[in-house]
C-alpha cells in the first residue's frame, strides 16, 4: 500500500517537472537563477548591456531568499549592496542595512567572516568611521576571523579616513606579511605576490601616517613599498596600485619636494587620466610656476616627453599574417587588451 | 564588453586613418572567432603570441583587462587606459581627437 503511494507520488513529481519544461519551452518567463554568475551571463545581451538593473535585482534577491547560505551568497550580497543599493539607488546606508540583515543568515563560519568583510568595507565606503571601529573591535574580541591583519580593514579605514585605525591595522598587515617572507619554510614561488601585499600594507600605512602629521617616516614609507613596484604605467600589475603615485605625489607636494611631485604624478595623471591625479598635478604646477597659466600646455608637452615607445613584438593577426611591432608605426592606433566572453 | 561598446568609436574615426588592433589574452582563437563572428566586429585581431613571450603578460605586463593603449604615428604611447566603464566612450572620443590631430 505505502509503496503504491509513493510510486504515485513519483509518478506526480515526474508528470509535474515534465510539464514545467514544456511550459518552458514554449512561454518566456522570469527565471530565478540557479547560480548568479551564470545569471550575471544571461543577462547581458549581445550589445554588452545588461538588462534593466531593478529586475536583475529582483532575480538576484530570490535567488538570495532560496539560497541564505550558500557558496554564491556573499556574491551576490555584494552585487546587491554595491552595485543595486550603492551604484544604482545611491543609497548606501540602504546597502548596509540590507546586508546587516542577510548576515545574520549566514550560518557556515567562513561565509559569515566573508561577509562581515563585506560589512566592512561598505562601513568605509560610506565613510561611517565610528560604526566601522566599533564593528572591527567586536569582530576582534569574537575572534570570529582573523582581522588584526586583514587588508580589508585598514581599506576600510582608510576609505572612512579613520586614519589611526588604518595606521594601526597597515601596520599589523606589513609586520605579519614581513615574518611570513621570513618564515624558513615559506615558499618562494609565493614571494613576489606577498612583497606586493607588504607594499600595499605600507603604502596605507604611510598616507594614514601622513594624515596624522607624520610626514617623514610617510616618505620613508613611500620609498620602501615603491621599491617592489615592476611596472609602469604601460604595465598593470595590481601593484603599484593607482594610490601609490596620488598619495605619495600627495605628501610630496605637502612637504615642498613639488619638482618630485610632478614627476611621481605625471605618467599616473596625464598618460592614465587619472583626474584624482590631474588635480594634484595642477596644484603642484601652481605651486611650481606661481600660476595655472599653461597647464594645458605643460600636460601635452609632458605627455610627450614622457610617453614609452611601443615594445618589440612579432606575432601572426588572425589571417595568419605575420606583424611586427614596428609595422603599426605611422598609424594612430589604438590598442586593446581583452578576453572574449 | 568593450569591443562591441567601441564600435562607435571605431565608425567615426576609421576613416580619418585610426587603426584598432586588438590582442585576446587567452589564446583561444576559436572562441575569439566566434565573438568576433557574433558582435560583427572589425577590427584588426592579433595572437597573444608563444607561451613565455605573451604580448600581453610578458612584453606589456598587462595584468587588468580590459587594458587599452593610443599610440601616436610615431610609435609612441600618448594615453592608456584601464577598464571600461559607461562614459568612458567620451574619454576615448577626446584623446582619440587629440592624438589625430
Amino acid at each position: 500500500m505505502l509503496n503504491l503511494r509513493w510510486i504515485g507520488v513519483l509518478i506526480l513529481i515526474l508528470g509535474c517537472a515534465g510539464l514545467l519544461q514544456c511550459g518552458g519551452e514554449n512561454q518566456k518567463t522570469a527565471a530565478i537563477p540557479q547560480n548568479p554568475d551564470e545569471d550575471f551571463q544571461m543577462t547581458m545581451d549581445a550589445d554588452g548591456k545588461t538588462e534593466d538593473p531593478e529586475e536583475k535585482a529582483a532575480l538576484w534577491l530570490a535567488f538570495l531568499e532560496r539560497n541564505p547560505s550558500t557558496g554564491y551568497t556573499v556574491g551576490t550580497l555584494q552585487y546587491l549592496a554595491t552595485e543595486y543599493y550603492m551604484g544604482l539607488k545611491n543609497d548606501p546606508d540602504a546597502a548596509i542595512a540590507f546586508v546587516k540583515i542577510k548576515l545574520s543568515h549566514l550560518r557556515d563560519p567562513e561565509l559569515n567572516a566573508e561577509g562581515q568583510r563585506l560589512l566592512i568595507e561598505l562601513l568605509g565606503e560610506a565613510g561611517r568611521s565610528e560604526e566601522l571601529r566599533e564593528l572591527v573591535r567586536k569582530l576582534e574580541r569574537e575572534a570570529e576571523f582573523v582581522v588584526e591583519d586583514d587588508e580589508s580593514v585598514y581599506r576600510a579605514a582608510i576609505a572612512a579616513e579613520n586614519w589611526e585605525l588604518a595606521r594601526e591595522f597597515s601596520e599589523a598587515a606589513a609586520d605579519k606579511l614581513v615574518e611570513t617572507l621570513e618564515d624558513p619554510e615559506f615558499d618562494e614561488s609565493e614571494v613576489e605576490s606577498v612583497e606586493m601585499q607588504r607594499s600595499a600594507a605600507l603604502l596605507s600605512l604611510a598616507w594614514a601616517k601622513s594624515n596624522l602629521g607624520e610626514d617623514d617616516e610617510a616618505l620613508a614609507l613611500f620609498e620602501e613599498a615603491g621599491k617592489t613596484a615592476q611596472f609602469d604605467y604601460t604595465g598593470f600589475s595590481g601593484w603599484p596600485t593607482q594610490e601609490f603615485d596620488l598619495y605619495y605625489g600627495k605628501v610630496l607636494l605637502k612637504t615642498g619636494r613639488v619638482k618630485e611631485a610632478i614627476s611621481r604624478l605625471g605618467p599616473q595623471g596625464v598618460i592614465l587620466g587619472d583626474p584624482a591625479a590631474m588635480e594634484v598635478l595642477a596644484e603642484a604646477y601652481k605651486a611650481e610656476t606661481g600660476s595655472s597659466d599653461g597647464f594645458t600646455d605643460f600636460v601635452e608637452e609632458t605627455r610627450h616627453r614622457i610617453a614609452r615607445e611601443l615594445p618589440d613584438f612579432k606575432v601572426f593577426d588572425y589571417d595568419g599574417e605575420e606583424v611586427d611591432s614596428a609595422d603599426l608605426n605611422g598609424k594612430a592606433t589604438l590598442l586593446a587588451f581583452w578576453f572574449p566572453t | 564588453m568593450e569591443l562591441p561598446r567601441l564600435k562607435p568609436i571605431y565608425e567615426k574615426h576609421k576613416g580619418n586613418g585610426l587603426e584598432f588592433v586588438v590582442v585576446d589574452r587567452t589564446n583561444d582563437t576559436e572562441n575569439a572567432l566566434q565573438f568576433i563572428e557574433e558582435n560583427g566586429l572589425e577590427y584588426r585581431f592579433l595572437e597573444n603570441g608563444e607561451e613565455g613571450a605573451e604580448v600581453v603578460r610578458k612584453v606589456f605586463g598587462v595584468r587588468s583587462f580590459p587594458t587599452s593603449y593610443l599610440i601616436d604615428g610615431e610609435g609612441k604611447i600618448l594615453y592608456a587606459h584601464v577598464g571600461f566603464i559607461e562614459g568612458d566612450e567620451e574619454i576615448f572620443d577626446k584623446e582619440i581627437d587629440s592624438i589625430l590631430n
